[in-house]
């Protein structure tokens, strides 16, 4: 149950940094927020497809496990292409990368559950994007 | 500066009629001198911003407040940005997206008493989960219909008309004065409701004025 209460008087944050590259929990009174981000090396509509499957995937998986959704959201944006520039003193080198990234980022917001294993399954949602793209 | 307040649960729609209200307003504003008709502040919740670059996207002028909790937005943060925003960008209106767990009210009275700006409160209801919400956080979803004199219920499309009556019967349960105005997000919203919308928040300023 959520409750209305003062903030000057009580911040119960619980910041928790799990073991799971990237991916960061935040709770307060019963809102559980889970955000994550990786970057996917693949096609984009083959990713955006992908992820549409494995974001219902995690929802019916929040709800089986008693959660509550608030809401989740994920933002899939193209760093293509990627130039890289570098140097060791003399010249620069300007070196173009064409292979295609695709930075994924996942924010679910959730009542009544536990953090770690949310994050949990937000990184094999990602690890489960990265399989199906390589595939 | 009129300032609009957009609240209602997560996911309720608040963003989908941002985008809309948005660019209605700066349809509206053609006129007006500063280049920035309509400034956005957006309250996330969490460490990444997604509704902010949505709507950067969609070439709007956004301010990110990343908060772990909706109360914690209503702190310094919150009125130093709005500050800021009056003095660099100047803009007509300024709209602001309270994150789905906030009391649309709390922010609007921490604007008051630390501004002297008075602002209009919009909140949105989903009305495909009204009643799931209702049981599993009622003081929550209640709260967010507090003082605000029009209710967009959202989400209309994935109702029945007996379930509309429903929604709406609890709605006004939690606020017998409110308007209730059935909106569908996802498509267009008509420009007469858009039209009602910036008339409240006129009247409301030009009773301050
Ligand atoms: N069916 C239907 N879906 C809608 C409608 N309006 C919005 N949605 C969907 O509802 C979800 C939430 O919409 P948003 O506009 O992001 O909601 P929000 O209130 O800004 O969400 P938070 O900022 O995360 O609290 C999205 O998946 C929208 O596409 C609508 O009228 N009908
Ligand atoms: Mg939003």
């Amino acid at each position: 149950m959520i409750t209305k209460h003062n903030h000057a008087e009580s911040c119960n944050h619980h910041h928790h940094s799990g073991h799971h590259h990237g991916i960061e929990s935040h709770l307060h009174d019963d809102v559980l927020v889970c955000s994550g981000k990786r970057d996917i090396i693949g096609d984009l509509e083959t990713i955006k497809l992908n992820l549409v499957g494995e974001v219902k995937i995690l929802a019916n998986w929040i709800q089986e496990t008693g959660g509550i959704i608030g809401h989740v959201k994920a933002l899939v944006e193209r760093d293509f292409p990627v130039t890289m520039i570098s140097t060791t003193g003399d010249d620069v080198t300007i070196k173009e990368m064409t292979g295609s990234t695709v930075k994924v980022s996942v924010v679910a917001i959730v009542f009544n559950m536990n953090a770690q294993r949310l994050e949990c399954r937000i990184a094999s949602l990602f690890d489960a994007l990265q399989k199906q793209t390589d595939l | 500066m009129k300032i609009l307040i957009l609240g209602g649960f997560l996911g309720s729609g608040k963003t989908s009629v941002l985008l809309q209200l948005a660019e209605y307003l700066v349809s509206l504003e053609k006129e007006y001198h500063s280049g920035i008709k309509v400034a956005i502040v957006e309250n996330e919740i969490g460490a990444i911003g997604i509704d902010d670059k949505v709507l950067k996207k969609a070439g709007f002028s956004v301010n990110n407040l990343f908060s772990g909790c909706a109360c914690c937005s209503l702190t310094g943060e919150l009125v130093a940005s709005i500050k800021n925003i009056q003095i660099e960008l100047d803009p007509k209106w300024l709209i602001i997206e309270a994150t789905g767990v906030a009391y649309p009210g709390s922010i609007r009275k921490v604007i008051l008493d630390e501004l002297g700006l008075d602002a209009t409160i919009l909140t949105i209801a989903d009305a495909k989960r009204w009643q799931r919400l209702v049981s599993a956080m009622e003081l929550l979803v209640s709260g967010q219909l507090e003082d605000t004199s029009i209710v967009l219920l959202n989400k209309v499309d994935l109702i029945n008309s007996a379930e509309f009556k429903q929604v709406e019967q609890s709605i006004l349960n939690y606020n017998q004065t409110a308007e209730i105005i059935p909106i569908s997000a996802k498509a267009v919203i008509p420009e007469a409701i858009l039209k009602k919308i910036v008339n409240q928040a006129e009247v409301l300023f030009d009773n301050k004025a």
